[in-house]
């Protein structure tokens, strides 16, 4: 299954166009709230309020004056431009102007007190088009100021937030520490010294900045009140830019000649003796061994300890899947008598195998890491599909120990695996296109096939056999035949004949046998009649016939020169023969579609008119136009209606 | 397309997308655009259209960027956006009465085997079929992932997807 995926993968793969210049491009044509400072000119604000000024007065003499007379407001912008967002913003329609990126900018600068050469990057973005979001960053800091203006002139209201989001409840000292350490990897008992320092802002927020040596390691970090580590310099990591634990599991990899490809669920700590001597426990597996290496944590290179042994309990062979059920079994409780479904598939990851196995009520879905046998997800819910009846017959597991008893497969022949009960028998499928079926009652391995039912288990066709046997009548005799799954391993077949209804329940194990049958006077009638063509579906189909001739430059034939004869609905498609006078003769022939063959005597062969389009039966077939019970049925009528097509 | 990406590579991409790094950006594009432009190619079933809601969709992506929440749901967060936009653009197309079935875009070059593939897919399989291979083979989502994604029972996409396979194994 895999390899048709990636067949997939590919073909979409070669298919999908590169676009992402494109894309690109058009990110900056939409937004443009990127500011290069560096280049920008910078306007001071007295001279957007005399611009303001100016235009308030040219254009409205009194507002402008209450404006700028008016207690606490700012004189500048009257109504925002819905349409316009990052836009540089000009006057537009008469009287209405709005403020420029630079003169927000430069409010935003002024709120916090920092210098345009301390911002590097600047956006400043419309979160509505009255709410001007900037935010910029510095080496040390990341601002973010909000300027809400409503109202128009002479009521012009501007309102700043510097911290928009004050609620946050701020960290402590000892929090922001630990943080930082946390970052480090390393602990407190490590430290050679520490030092803070709380920086009040008047601005967005607070932040603690902290020095701490370790292992001959400065580390200086900024810890903001929220939590936020968003500055910490260069000096608290090593030459080659790595954490201090993240070169001891280095150390310890190189130590036992490994990579981390190698290697699986690598989990390490930072542990002490009792002496406060600190070091990196790192613990992984590779291959079907367990290391632990203890890597001393004021000298990386030196290797304390280090120990591999062979894994036992925990350790999942990377082929062996019935383990990895059996982890997510155990887990979920279930015996395994009460399985009716389980799937095990590595497909995704390799890394891990998906487990899904049902009982009668519930359907476990499990991920299992495949090196370790760890449950990574699990989920339970109702199943809300047919019951199976599980006492008295062989469990699903059963059927996979018998198989592999007789087969001679092992465990770790075992790639995927696909069990399930259906009908009087459980089907288990390991892999690589083999399907063994096993009858339940039983244990008889029936058959190793994965396309066609095992041998002595009735298909539906059998079962309607040995039911018109069991009648004494003829498929030509019946008509409204329908057959269903009854009970596991039993079929339903119903027909009517001679004005009775007839329900005849089969058993379709063991080669197949009749458990009962009924017969009652009919209501109704089968498919030896079939309600007529509606009048507006048949004009409609035969003028779509005629269209595709006319495609062809064939103009002389209208709908009028076709007729239909009609063989009945299936859901949205119709079965029919064409007749036109473009028919000519031609020898019999004989077209076998799943197992049923259907005679012709004619140039005409079936079709199957569905959503605007003919088809041939097997084409209708293919592409589930048809379902099997409905070829069935279909065949069915079609053979009642041609009994001369089938004296042989 | 690069290797397929974990869904906390995608997160940590989205979030340096959400910070202005071209670099992510570019490397979340290349990791995710396939799975996209097929996802929207198995909705629309027009390669146009499919190559405008690509272009489309990583406009969204880099502007609503800030607004994602790193929770390792990154490809299903894009593929909703992509599906979002496909419903505009079926919208769109039905108003304009401008619905067609799928047409094989013969200018595209790409390897034979590939092209038989694709028109396979295209072709030969109802929408939900081809919406649940391509989430499934292309995008990498687990079956209940796209049971969830597609708001249908587990079962379901089981023997739907199994059918398709077989279905399609029959054509290839």
């Amino acid at each position: 299954m895999r390899k048709l995926d990636r067949k997939i993968r590919d073909a979409f793969e070669s298919a999908t166009p590169d676009v992402f210049t494109t894309v690109l491009s058009d990110c900056g044509k939409e937004k443009q709230t990127v500011t290069d400072l560096k280049e920008t000119t910078h306007i001071r604000w007295k001279e957007f309020i005399a611009i303001a000024a100016m235009v308030v007065l040219l254009f409205g003499v009194g507002y402008g004056s209450a404006a700028l007379l008016g207690s606490g407001t700012i004189p500048g912008p009257s109504v925002f431009p819905t349409e316009s967002v990052g836009s540089t913003l000009l006057p537009t329609h008469g009287q209405i102007f709005h403020p420029t990126e630079l003169e927000v900018r430069d409010r935003a600068l002024a709120a916090f007190d920092i210098s345009l050469e301390d911002v590097y990057e600047l956006h400043i973005q419309y979160e509505d088009p009255h709410l001007i979001c900037v935010t910029m960053n510095t080496p040390t800091h990341r601002y973010t100021y909000r300027m809400l203006v409503t109202g128009e002139t002479p009521n012009l209201n501007i309102e700043e937030y510097k911290d928009p989001d004050a609620n946050y409840i701020p960290i402590s000292k000892k929090t922001a520490i630990n943080l930082a350490l946390s970052d480090a990897g390393i602990s407190r008992e490590m430290l050679t010294s520490l030092d803070t320092e709380f920086h009040e802002k008047s601005g967005l927020y607070s932040d603690y900045e902290i020095w701490f040596t370790a292992s001959s390691l400065t580390y200086h970090y900024y810890v903001s009140e929220r939590g936020t580590i968003y500055f910490k310099s260069s000096d608290c990591t090593a030459p080659d830019g790595e954490r201090l634990d993240q070169q001891a599991i280095n150390a310890a990899l190189k130590y036992n000649d490994l990579t981390k490809d190698q290697i699986q669920d690598l989990t390490w700590s930072l542990d002490h003796d009792e002496n406060k001597n600190y070091y990196y426990t790192i613990q992984f597996y590779h291959s079907f061994y367990a290391f632990e290496c203890r890597v001393n944590a004021f000298d990386i290179s030196d290797i304390l300890y280090n120990h591999s042994s062979p894994v036992n309990t925990g350790w999942i062979p990377a082929t062996y899947p019935l383990s990895a059920f059996d982890v997510a079994r155990i887990d979920a409780n279930v015996d395994i008598s009460e399985l009716v479904y389980l799937e095990i598939d590595a497909e995704g990851s390799e890394q891990n195998y998906s487990v899904v196995f049902k009982t009668n009520d519930y359907v476990y879905i499990y991920d299992i890491r495949h090196g370790t046998g760890k449950i990574l997800n699990k989920s339970v819910t109702a199943n809300i599909s047919e019951h199976f009846q599980t006492d008295g017959c062989l469990t699903l597991m059963d059927a996979i120990e018998l198989i592999r008893g007789a087969e001679g497969i092992n465990a770790n022949q075992i790639s995927n695996l696909d069990v399930r009960r259906s009908a009087g028998y459980c089907s288990v499928s390991f892999g690589k296109n083999l399907t063994y079926h096993v009858d339940i009652s039983n244990g008889t391995i029936l058959k190793v096939s994965s396309l066609t039912l095992p041998t002595g288990i009735l298909n539906q066709w059998g079962a309607v056999n040995l039911a018109l046997k069991q009648a004494g009548l003829s498929i030509e005799q019946i008509s409204g035949l329908d057959c269903a799954n009854a009970d596991i391993g039993y079929m339903t077949v119903r027909f009517y004949a001679d004005g009775h209804a007839y329900e005849i329940l089969v058993n379709c194990a063991s080669g197949g046998s009749v458990v009962s049958m009924t017969k009652t006077p009919a209501t109704n009638i089968g498919p030896g009649y079939i309600e007529p063509l509606d009048d507006a579906v048949d004009r409609n189909i035969r003028e779509h016939y005629i269209s595709l001739f006319r495609k062809c430059g064939d103009s002389s034939h209208t709908a009028d020169d076709v007729s239909l004869r009609f063989y009945g609905a299936y859901d949205d498609a119709y079965a029919m023969f064409i007749d036109d006078n473009r028919a000519y003769a031609q020898p019999m022939e004989t077209d076998v579609i799943a197992g049923l063959s259907f005679v012709y005597g004619s140039t005409q062969h079936l079709r199957i008119y569905h959503e605007g389009y003919f088809y041939s039966i097997s084409a209708a077939y293919a592409l589930d136009i048809l379902k099997y019970d409905e070829l069935v049925n279909l065949y069915l009528y079609y053979r009642s209606q041609h009994p001369y097509y089938y004296t042989n | 397309m690069a290797a397929q990406l974990t869904n906390h590579e995608l997160d940590r991409l989205i979030t340096g997308t959400a910070a202005g790094d071209t670099y992510a950006f570019e490397q979340l594009y290349y990791a995710t655009s396939t799975a996209v432009y097929s996802y929207a190619l198995s909705l629309l079933k027009n390669s146009y259209d499919a190559e405008d809601v690509l272009h489309d969709c990583f406009l969204r992506i880099h502007d609503a960027a800030a607004e994602y929440r790193p929770k390792e749901k990154a490809m299903a967060w894009i593929l909703t956006i992509t599906r979002n936009l496909c419903y505009k653009h079926l919208n769109s197309r039905i108003r304009q009465q401008e619905l067609t079935d799928w047409q094989p875009d013969t200018t595209i070059e790409m390897p034979a085997d590939d092209r038989i593939v694709l028109e396979a897919c295209m072709a030969k399989l109802a929408d939900d079929e081809r919406q649940i291979v391509v989430l499934h083979a292309v995008a990498g989502f687990k079956h209940r992932q796209i049971a969830a994604f597609m708001d249908l029972p587990l079962s379901t996409v089981l023997s739907k997807y199994r059918r398709t396979i077989r279905k399609l194994r029959s054509y290839l």
